[in-house]
């Protein structure tokens, strides 16, 4: 008999570690005093005199904070807005553009301010699905580490006086005709590039420059070659029956991850009889991988070699040149199988690869030619905006500065001093730059080597305009009065070129004379633009793909590739990632998205060195063990050690975006800089060295995992089936569900939900672990940010975590399960059972249940026993061991127990504190709290519908979580409506509740995982 | 010893009855006329009219009985266009001056209008010759003031007396008692008292058990009551009364708290709210020029706000206003007859939970309800119910108002 699947969640689980052991049926695993151990270290001791000394004066200050009412008081507006009703939210199409990332969204404010993002679903690139990066960028515009002033060598000054100079001097350097260069990361505004030209018109010298530093210009440099475009084409994820990937997080972090998402998923839906099949060779393991139907880990040194190997096969059947290079096949023919498969799905295929290397472009480029994919799966005539930068370019303008041939540099959204390949070259080459001005709202790492910064708007205080694809235009509007002395970049480069225009009227001037034109529906400009704000996007219809002729030469780009991969490489690999939340680092010093944990690793608030299992038995490293890395021509750094089970063999990871030193008390000294660990071929940076080592240094540095936090123990909680299986019984997977319904028996009175019975289904298929709706759900709901150090304690506060289980079939013994697991992401929150456990042990009934099937929780009821969290079988709530969000005066409540430990994050202070939801209450210390199911939602939608005396819509109250989630997982609504999208996911045959056995009657549901896998999968790898 | 205690009670009781009666006795008859016409003043005159202010909407009234003679006044305050028909030449070219603005009718009685008529006249004689803005209301307060401190200092004298008396009692004992031949009675006044105390010890149990009881009660009530605000009414920087806006002009509470029946709060009024009016009417009161200065400043007005909920409360005024209908005196009381807001009711949780207990929803006029709550359908058509309460749709659970 097949023996059943096993599911852990971390190598601790795996190998019985003993202190997971220790800890691992306790919901608190340290006792009171918890403060003990931690006192003592710094000369602190309490006893049992204290405690009465400290009973007394809790007493007394209790009382006395009562008796103060403080007077409150009310200010009403001078002169109201019409449009605004204080206490009624206005909401306001805009889009997020960062450095090509892009993301059209709905912007919530209160009173002014901006207090939430959600998805933009007019939208038909990004549909209405974000990010947890765009989720938290709201948390940027609060940021207090922002420039305040503009500043003039370092000091704060006015804007008379630094246009003043800078013209002069700009005019100087055009006199004697010397070199202006403009370096900005990708631009998606088509405005913004004709204030630059505008700019050049009036400069003639200027070159315009574009730097991205994770950069595709290996793409783009491949695409010129084999069809004279310079471009990055648009792919369509959902029209592919096969999806191949060399190295390409698409689902995660390459270049559009929430347009492909959303695309991906719509074509992993087991009940359309069909689903896409999708084969990933990575290296370290990312949420795309995760996500496959089958994962090759894979050496960087051997992606060029497969590639190759695969064009082969590809080009024997289609009778295309094969190449000459060495044969590199995996354990069942997994190349040739691919190519089998690709070539059966000919034109319905897609193979993309996240190498920076043009050659492998090259090679891919003609194999998606070859499988006749252009046209479908991709599409080169409405190409993609949101990667431009030319890496080469870079090389040279660093090269130019250092012989003293630039005379002034002005730099918009970049930071090489903090992420160039060679950042010492950069900085060194910037001193000699006559003029070097930054626009950067923040004095970052290379903002402070600036003249003069000239600190831009804030996305969400700003005008602005995007174009991240081709005929695909959105808008970008202000939502709050700038907070303080900043101005749009373009504004100040259309100063400086003698156009005292506000960046609006420009705009509107750019909309009229080039988009207005091109539509024939408005006839005004004023409702064409109305419109166009309302909406935020403006989209001209689809270009026709047409298809190109493919001038590629695949022999020559074998030659470089046979040069530069192998297959058997000795040395020690590194590859560089970016992680989900952080990105490349441009947004790290936000506390929002340090603390949520890496969707594989469960880390937060720490960059690592991610080596498989097998490696680090072999160099005998341990978690958490600090090593030095280093590298040719490289400084050394040192950072802790995490075994990544699924990291391919003689190779480690790093992430990218951490160790700024100048990004703000958040991000500053948080990890450690990888950027330099980055190699150069053909002129393009490539996020991999061949060769590093590894140091065992003496000591531990600990990690925050979050990983074996709140686990279950071997309870059956996944449920996962093969679509063949599926194919054949819609329940497969799912059939003990019947067994387990018949034997549950309970004591208590049924529940009879009156009036709604809100209630949740989560596709576990869908679900690509991304962390959007754990970002969105804080945001939401005022969840605090705890810090590292109270994450290792496990008391991180996050209402809806996403539990990361690793899993390997038990019956195949061949394969040391830790190398390449399988993955499977479950979005766990509060199950609102209506026969919850935890309700029954409230001994103040702080918690309980409404008429509506929610588990509701009164925080001013709590009196803090824990009783509930000891006895929720899902661990989901959550305790204030601290006064995090600082609701009440008492600064020992807060967190300043460590002192000398990193613990600032900026959140107490009062402009974080802006973000707060005011609907949502700020809960302190000594409460327990839990997700609500967004009960302010639930209330809004009820009381709208009754002010228009109608019945509530299905999907008119949306969960935050559901709201944000790009891959639709989530669905929430009311079962008692028959015909709500939630109550006929509760007839689906894959629908089952975790832990049914229980009886404890949960209101979230779970639809069964369904992997497209063949039969001998699993031998494969 | 007994009698001596009953005596000094006496003595004391008689005191305090007369301590009572004093107030009410200080006040003088003439005085009360002047109140009287003063209120009849500001209750029919003072929204036009000011004396020696300035023009509101009609004439400053500063000396006015020198321009005309109370048999004049009469006719024309009951009914100015009467007297204008009639082709009076003052009426006419007074009508014409002020733009055509008809002075209302005015329901008084020939006593009323002769006492308001001479109330301008004093008031007239009050006013400098050159009129600058002064305070209205203040002399009214230190009256009132004046009344607090004679308690006060009575009190004090009564005291003091209290104190003598029992002195000359003590002294007139000790008189007696060298008098009979007893021997001086040693203990002090203190020690009595314990003699006393003792001598007497089921009373005092019971004393003291009812002393605690009511001790604990009191301080159980003063405990719950912090932070409460009950009857809560501060000062406000701009002296609004509610009574006039709400009350005599019947201006619908929703016209300046327009937030009400559509959001959450119900919001105090911007300054332009106040402008619909004011840009017109007694734009020189001084109350109003603090309007104007805050405008022409631009510094909003920060109100004290009298009606505070907790923050772990969500209250959602659309939800009561607008769905369930709720008159705003529900919760904020009497507002059209407060001339200074006042916290009306004590606004607890028990407040709610009550209303909420007893209020209907409109269960049958609201398209919402009409595919739930099948069983309360049920049984309103069988009438074994007559109403559907808040309670009854889950109106009295936690997350209703905490979340």
């Amino acid at each position: 008999m097949k023996k059943p699947k096993k599911y852990w969640k971390g190598l601790e689980e795996l190998n019985k570690d003993s202190d997971f052991e220790k800890d691992k049926h306790k919901e608190f695993p340290n006792f009171l005093p918890f403060e003990k151990g931690i006192l003592e270290e710094n000369g602190v001791s309490r006893d049992r005199r204290d405690f009465l000394k400290m009973f007394g004066f809790g007493v007394a200050a209790v009382s006395l904070a009562s008796c103060e009412m403080p007077v409150q008081k009310a200010i009403p507006y001078l002169n109201k807005p019409e449009e605004i009703t204080p206490g009624v939210a206005n909401w306001y199409a805009s889009s997020y553009s960062e450095g090509g990332d892009y993301c059209s969204i709905l912007v919530k404010t209160r009173e002014g301010r901006p207090i939430k993002i959600e998805g933009n679903e007019l939208s038909n690139i990004t549909r209405g699905g974000v990010s947890s990066r765009v989720h938290a960028s709201i948390l940027g515009l609060y940021d207090i580490d922002r420039l305040k002033n503009p500043l003039k060598a370092g000091a704060e000054s006015s804007w008379e006086e630094v246009d003043e100079e800078i013209i002069a001097k700009l005019s100087a350097i055009k006199e004697k005709e010397g070199n202006i260069i403009i370096l900005t990361s990708t631009i998606i505004s088509p405005s913004t590039k004709r204030v630059i030209s505008d700019f050049i018109e009036n400069y003639p010298t200027a070159k315009h420059i574009t730097y991205d530093p994770v950069s595709y210009s290996g793409i783009i440099n491949a695409n010129e070659k084999c069809f004279e475009k310079p471009i990055v084409p648009s792919y369509n994820f959902d029209k592919a029956n096969v999806i191949l990937s060399f190295g390409a997080d698409f689902l995660g972090t390459w270049l559009s991850p929430i347009e492909f998402t959303k695309q991906y998923v719509k074509n992993r839906r087991p009940e359309n009889g069909s689903m896409s099949r999708h084969i990933q060779f990575e290296t370290n393991l990312t949420i795309t991988g995760a996500k496959a139907d089958v994962r090759v880990p894979i050496k960087p040194s051997q992606i060029g070699i497969a590639v190759l190997n695969l064009y082969n096969h590809i080009a024997k059947s289609t009778g295309a040149a094969a190449v000459s290079v060495d044969k590199f096949e995996l354990a069942g023919n997994l190349i040739e199988n691919t190519a089998k498969e690709l070539l059966k799905n000919k034109g319905k295929s897609l193979v993309i690869s996240g190498s920076n290397d043009a050659a492998i472009q090259e090679v891919i480029n003609s194999i998606n030619e070859l499988l006749g994919n252009y046209t479908s799966t991709i599409d080169l005539n409405n190409p993609s905006n949101q990667k431009q930068g030319n890496d080469g370019v870079v090389a040279t303008l660093v090269k130019s500065m250092n012989n003293g041939d630039v005379d002034g540099l002005l730099m918009y959204n970049v930071n090489p001093v903090y992420n160039y390949t060679r950042p010492d070259e950069f900085k060194e080459g910037l001193k000699k730059v006559g003029l070097k001005i930054s626009f950067c709202g923040k004095n970052d790492e290379t903002a402070s080597f600036a003249d003069y910064n000239c600190p831009e708007d804030h996305y969400l205080e700003s005008w602005n305009d995007a174009e991240p694809k081709k005929g695909y235009f959105s808008i970008c509007q202000p939502t709050i009065r700038t907070l303080f002395n900043t101005r749009p970049a373009q504004e100040s480069l259309l100063k400086w070129s003698g156009n005292n225009q506000k960046y609006y009227d420009y705009i509107r001037k750019y909309w009229r004379e080039n988009l207005f034109t091109q539509q024939n529906k408005y006839l005004s400009f004023k409702t064409f633009w109305n419109k166009c704000i309302h909406d935020g996007v403006f989209e001209l219809n689809h270009e026709p793909s047409q298809s190109n002729e493919f001038k590629g030469d695949v022999e020559s780009a074998s030659n470089s590739i046979k040069g530069n991969y192998s297959i058997s490489n000795s040395t020690l690999e590194l590859v560089l990632y970016e992680k989900v939340a952080i990105g490349n680092g441009n947004e790290a010093n936000n506390p929002w998205l340090q603390e949520v944990p890496d969707p594989i690793s469960k880390a937060t608030w720490d960059n690592y060195v991610g080596i498989s299992p097998r490696l680090a038995k072999e160099l005998d490293l341990k978690q958490e063990d600090v090593v030095s890395v280093s590298a040719e021509g490289v400084s050394s750094i040192e950072l802790p050690i995490l075994v990544q089970p699924g990291q391919a063999y003689k190779t480690v990871a790093i992430a990218l975006g951490y160790g700024r030193t100048k990004a703000g008390r958040t991000a500053d000294g948080v990890g450690k800089n990888a950027y330099p660990f980055a190699t150069v071929i053909d002129g393009n940076v490539q996020c991999f060295n061949k060769n590093v080592q590894l140091s065992k240094l003496d000591g531990t540095y600990p990690l925050a995992q979050t990983q074996t936090h709140h686990t279950y123990l071997g309870r059956p909680i996944i449920k996962e089936t093969t679509l063949e299986e599926y194919k054949n019984d819609s329940k497969a997977g799912n059939l003990d569900r019947e067994v387990v319904k018949k034997n549950l028996v309970t004591l208590y009175d049924k529940f009879e939900p009156k009036g709604h019975h809100w209630a949740m289904v989560i596709d576990l298929n869908a679900c690509t672990g991304c962390n959007a709706c754990v970002v969105s759900c804080g945001a939401e709901n005022n969840v605090p940010v705890v810090g590292k150090n109270e994450v290792k304690l496990r008391r991180e506060m996050h209402w809806l975590r996403i539990d990361r289980y690793y899993s390997s079939s038990a019956d195949d013994d061949h394969v040391p399960e830790e190398d390449n697991p399988e993955v499977t992401f479950q979005p766990m929150l509060c199950q609102h059972c209506d026969n919850a456990p935890c309700e029954n042990v409230c001994p103040v009934a702080a918690t309980n249940h409404s008429s509506e099937g929610i588990n509701q929780m009164a925080y001013n009821r709590c009196i803090g026993t824990r009783y509930c969290a000891n006895n929720c079988p899902y661990k989901v709530r959550r305790f204030n061991w601290f006064d995090y969000a600082a609701t009440d005066g008492f600064p020992y409540n807060e967190k300043d127990l460590w002192p000398g430990e990193k613990d600032d994050w900026g959140m107490l202070e009062d402009l974080p504190r802006m973000a707060l939801n005011p609907d949502v209450i700020v809960r302190g210390r000594g409460v327990m709290e839990k997700c609500s199911f967004c009960i302010q939602r639930i209330q809004a939608g009820k009381l709208d519908a009754k002010k228009e005396q109608r019945n509530i819509k299905d999907g008119e109250v949306k969960s935050a979580c559901q709201q944000s989630c790009p891959a639709n997982a989530i669905v929430f609504g009311d079962l008692l409506d028959p015909e709500s999208e939630v109550s006929k996911l509760y007839k689906n045959d894959r629908m089952y509740h975790v832990l049914e056995e229980l009886h404890v009657l949960p209101s979230v549901g779970y639809l069964t995982k369904v992997k497209n896998k063949n039969k001998d999968d699993n031998k494969d790898v | 010893m007994g009698k001596m205690i009953t005596c000094f009670f006496k003595t004391f009781l008689i005191f305090f009855i007369l301590t009572l009666l004093f107030p009410f006795s200080s006040f003088s008859e003439d005085k009360a006329l002047v109140i009287d016409a003063n209120a009849l003043f500001k209750a029919n005159c003072k929204t036009c009219h000011t004396i020696g202010k300035g023009v509101v909407v009609g004439p400053d009234l500063k000396d006015f009985h020198t321009r005309q003679t109370l048999e004049w006044a009469l006719p024309w305050i009951r009914s100015s266009q009467t007297v204008i028909r009639s082709g009076d030449d003052y009426a006419v070219s007074l009508y014409k001056e002020y733009n055509d603005v008809e002075m209302p009718d005015q329901t008084l009685n020939d006593d009323e209008i002769t006492a308001i008529y001479n109330y301008i006249k004093e008031e007239s004689a009050k006013v400098p010759a050159t009129a600058g803005v002064g305070l209205e209301g203040e002399g009214l307060t230190k009256a009132d003031d004046s009344g607090d401190m004679y308690l006060i200092i009575l009190i004090v004298i009564l005291l003091i007396l209290s104190v003598v008396l029992n002195k000359v009692v003590s002294t007139l004992n000790a008189l007696v008692r060298e008098k009979q031949g007893l021997s001086q009675d040693t203990r002090t006044d203190v020690g009595k008292f314990q003699d006393l105390l003792i001598q007497n010890k089921p009373i005092v149990t019971i004393a003291v058990i009812i002393g605690l009881i009511f001790g604990m009660r009191e301080g159980i009530q003063a405990l719950s009551n912090l932070g409460i605000q009950h009857k809560y009414a501060p000062e406000q920087p701009i002296n609004f009364p509610h009574d006039k806006h709400a009350g005599e002009m019947k201006i619908d509470c929703k016209y300046c708290h327009s937030g009400a029946d559509k959001s959450k709060n119900a919001g105090i009024p911007s300054a332009n709210v106040c402008m619909n009016c004011h840009s017109v009417i007694k734009k020189d009161a001084p109350e109003i020029q603090k309007l104007y200065s805050a405008i022409k400043n631009n510094q909003p007005i920060q109100w004290i706000k009298v009606h505070n909920l907790p923050d772990h409360v969500y209250f959602n005024h659309s939800q009561h206003v607008k769905v369930g209908g709720i008159e705003c005196q529900k919760c904020h009381g009497p507002v059209e007859e407060m001339k200074v807001i006042e916290k009306h009711e004590a606004i607890t949780m028990g407040f709610c939970i009550n209303c909420h207990r007893e209020t209907a929803v409109k269960f049958t006029e609201n398209a919402y309800y009409d595919d739930k709550f099948e069983e309360l359908h049920e049984d309103l058509k069988n009438k074994k119910i007559d109403m559907v309460t808040v309670k009854d749709i889950g109106g009295t659970e936690c997350q209703k108002c905490h979340y």
